[in-house]
């Protein structure tokens, strides 16, 4: 019986259970990162990673228990004081980079602060090193291969308008001049390096910071170039932009595609394929409100709206565990969306019948509008009570950040 | 503050969703109890010609595919209020009391005007409360509300057609004299079955209109200039660029092939089946209402075959499939003319034949053009095939009118397959090829 259920269930595309509530933690203050799953010590078992405006660093263990608690102890300086908001002075803005580039099969946190200091920690939570700069740090940490050894570089970019190339023992080994803030993330492909910036460039140097190219949107750019393989083969870079761009450029920087939103994109899209037709499809939240599912030619197949913007990286996993992929979602309507990952297709009407009656949308044998669309499916939401900054799944659990500094343990348990 | 406000934005999106719902099943109730079959039927009952009966659904297919576009544009530029939407389904409904009285007094003019007024209403009103959902309304949320209603929509159009059969066959065209006696007053009245049908599509569209205008909602205001040529040149331009697509190509010229043959068959279908099995079976209306209420419940599952089918064979089976379906009725209608059962089942197959192809069109336009270019797609198909439409069907018409009907439907079975189904074979040509680019 149960079988029989399960393949109706399939066939219809019917969902089971619910998300209910497994355990909350309130960090005591606001957090501005998704939080991150990744097994940092080689246990076989997933941490979560959470960081907080105060500068903490908070590892769970898959069971919700805290691991380990990072807090930076910065000291600032009566005249620096006067400047900074206290509060936010080590502020983490943006989730660490978690990544062995010490190459020693454990894992390694880094991540940077308001104070515009990064830090590296290893898996248990102890600073390996520290390295200071003169402003805030927004963006993210990336690694990249050193050409011709086998080390591992770190490079970010800062608001004093520097990127910085540090070694993976932290030693600056290059710092590059750009005419504008960086609060984007940048990334390495083919020893080029790739960021956008608060003019609303996107740029891409060489490892010694000669131009290759430019591409200018009207507005900065603060998410992260994501370098991906189109349907064809061809590589190329999708990047959001605040002037409500989804851009997708070849490695020269020419413009292949633009998706238009009707808000700022805030943090890099997704690429993989969700609906199980054996391509690859492209998931993005926008400060719109809605989550787009586009193809790699910046076609829409669907997209769903909340009631308010979409700040946080969509997350697609199996949460249900029944084969088919799923898009979690956050939304500053404070509520975590679970969608399926085909969509749904709505009929507007049905096609053939207007021989026998009219309907709204078809109206003659002429047909001049489209059947129907396919939109997003949501199969359940839940309500956490705070602005969702982001989320992450480990397994059938999904890990909820708020804004402000509640994380949520939401468990998928199927129902009768 | 802000929670206060979005519990009563909540509160208010529950009440205009309760609204809507009511909406979207009195337009059903309405448009059930004046489907177009019955139309066509009353049409030939104020002696007007196969050719006029022809010729004006041909005139209104092409009005309402112009003022359906039409309103795009205007929609796009302009913000249009509710009580225009709420006024233009007022007219729409009223259309029917023009309709009847053109069957009372045996004018056919009048039923065509009033029929054209109608066809303007009916686009005007749909058109423009698709754009207030799509503008207004959490998409997601209202589109599955209407999604639901379009199949719920169907079985309630369905039983409407056999109730206003019913009543139509119980009160026929020569009226029934009822006599009521109101505080010991007697009143005697000539009833017309058809005069209630069409009254009862009249207050629903009224009353649906009131409801509508009971939608709470916030309008903005947008008025930018609008240049009607402008428009209508860019899409024909786009066409061109939609044109290079030999898929969209192919596709929009058997789409108005598969239009013409559609037109045409649903024109005199009705008024064949009710003149040739008026006295057999179920009976004058009845007979043509159990026929096509069926068909509206079969072509429910044209959407849902193509959407599993499409996952396993793809989409281009679909359309030669569906265009098979599609000249059954015809040819059913020639080859076994006085068999109804055979006509219900063929005209079920011919309906879902059509929906087949519907919606495979709509996925294969899915698959490769966005959601913006879709809808230009749509827009600039539907107007350019205006005119080879017109002459078209003005040419069915005309041979309806002098060599009669089923050498009409001959013809119109064979062309099916002559015509459309090569085209569409060579789409499958193309999809079969391992280079193809669109599907």
């Amino acid at each position: 019986m149960n079988k029989l259920s399960k393949i109706i269930r399939n066939v219809f595309g019917i969902k089971k259970g619910k998300i209910n509530l497994l355990k909350s933690f309130d960090l005591g203050c606001e957090s501005l990162t998704q939080p991150i799953c990744e097994d940092i010590d080689n246990d076989s078992e997933t941490e979560t990673i959470i960081t907080n405006t105060k500068g903490e660093v908070i590892v769970f263990s898959e069971n919700q228990e805290i691991k380990w608690k990072y807090a930076i102890k910065e000291k600032v300086s009566e005249q620096d004081a006067m400047f900074l908001d206290e509060e936010r002075t080590n502020s983490i803005n943006h989730y660490p980079l978690i990544a062995d580039i010490e190459q020693n099969g454990k894992k390694q946190i880094l991540f940077g602060t308001e104070f515009g200091k990064v830090y590296a920690l290893d898996h248990n939570g102890k600073q390996i090193w520290a390295y200071t700069t003169e402003h805030p740090i927004r963006g993210g940490i990336n690694n990249f291969k050193i050409k011709e050894s086998k080390n591992t570089g770190i490079i970010f970019g800062s608001t004093d308008k520097y990127l910085y190339l540090l070694s993976s023992k932290g030693k600056l080994l290059r710092k590059l001049l750009n005419d504008a803030q960086i609060e984007s993330t940048p990334i390495v492909i083919n020893n080029n390096i790739i960021f956008g910036d608060n003019k609303g460039k996107i740029k891409s140097l060489d490892l010694k910071g000669k131009i290759n190219w430019t591409f200018q949107t009207k507005d900065k750019i603060v998410s992260k170039a994501i370098h991906t393989k189109m349907n064809d083969g061809t590589e190329a870079i999708l990047i959001g932009g605040v002037d409500n761009n989804l851009y997708c450029l070849s490695l020269e920087g020419k413009l292949i595609w633009k998706f238009e939103t009707q808000g700022a994109l805030y943090t890099e899209p997704v690429v993989l394929d969700i609906n199980d037709d054996g391509l690859n499809e492209i998931v993005f939240g926008s400060a719109d409100g809605k989550i787009y599912v586009i193809t790699m030619q910046g076609n829409q197949l669907w997209n769903y709206e909340t009631d308010f913007w979409i700040i946080g990286k969509p997350v697609t996993k199996d949460v249900d565990q029944d084969g088919a992929m799923e898009v979690i979602i956050g939304s500053y309507d404070n509520n975590i969306y679970v969608l399926t990952g085909k969509g749904i297709y709505i009929i507007e009407y049905v096609p053939g019948v207007s021989g026998i009656i009219a309907q709204n949308g078809s109206y003659s044998d002429i047909p001049s509008n489209t059947p129907g669309e396919l939109i997003g499916d949501k199969i359940w939401e839940y309500g956490t009570g705070g602005l969702v900054i982001g989320c992450a799944v480990i397994k059938n659990k999904i890990i909820v950040q708020t804004k402000e500094g509640k994380v949520l343990w939401l468990h998928h348990e199927e129902g009768k | 503050m802000e929670k206060e406000g979005r519990e009563e934005e909540k509160v208010i999106d529950k009440r205009n969703e309760r609204l809507l719902k009511k909406k979207f099943y009195l337009d059903k109730i309405g448009y059930g109890f004046s489907s177009t079959q019955f139309i066509n039927i009353l049409f030939s009952f104020t002696g007007a010609s196969f050719f006029l009966i022809g010729l004006t659904n041909g005139i209104k297919s092409f009005l309402n595919t112009l003022i359906s576009t039409f309103i795009k544009e205007i929609t796009e530029k302009r913000e249009i209020s509710k009580k225009v939407i709420s006024i233009s389904g007022l007219l729409f409904g009223f259309s029917f009391i023009l309709l009847s009285l053109a069957v009372v007094i045996k004018q056919p003019y009048l039923f065509v005007a009033s029929l054209l007024l109608g066809s303007i209403g009916v686009a005007t009103y749909g058109e423009l409360f698709n754009n207030f959902l799509n503008k207004y309304s959490k998409k997601g949320k209202i589109q599955r509300l209407s999604s639901k209603s379009t199949f719920k929509g169907l079985f309630i159009a369905a039983a409407s057609i056999i109730l206003a059969a019913a009543i139509i066959d119980l009160a026929f065209l020569e009226g029934k004299i009822i006599t009521i006696n109101i505080l010991g007053q007697t009143l005697t009245q000539n009833i017309y079955g058809y005069l209630i049908t069409f009254e009862i599509t009249a207050f629903a569209f009224i009353i649906s209109s009131y409801l509508f205008s009971k939608v709470k909602i916030k309008q903005e205001s947008l008025i930018q200039a609008i240049d009607y040529k402008q428009y209508y040149l860019i899409l024909i331009n786009k066409s061109k660029t939609f044109f290079k697509n030999k898929y969209l190509l192919v596709m929009t010229m058997s789409m108005i092939l598969v239009s013409v043959f559609q037109s045409l068959i649903n024109s005199y279908t009705g008024i064949y089946v009710y003149t040739h099995l008026k006295n057999a079976w179920l009976g004058g209306f009845m007979n043509v209402a159990i026929m096509y209420s069926l068909a509206l419940i079969v072509a429910i599952i044209g959407p849902v075959i193509t959407s599993k089918i499409n996952k396993t064979v793809g989409i281009v089976p679909m359309f030669v499939f569906g265009t098979l379906l599609l000249s059954m009725l015809p040819l059913t209608i020639v080859y076994n003319p006085m068999h109804y059962p055979a006509m219900v089942v063929a005209n079920s197959l011919s309906v879902l034949g059509a929906a087949l192809i519907g919606s495979a069109q709509g996925t294969l336009s899915a698959k490769v053009l966005s959601a913006k270019d879709r809808q230009n797609f749509y827009s600039s198909s539907g107007f350019l095939s205006l005119i080879p439409f017109m002459i078209l069907v003005t040419g069915g018409a005309y041979i309806a009118q002098t060599h009669g009907l089923s050498y009409l439907f001959k013809i119109l079975g064979l062309g099916i397959i002559i015509l459309v189904v090569p085209l569409y074979f060579l789409i499958v040509l193309w999809a079969s090829d391992k280079g193809s680019d669109a599907i």
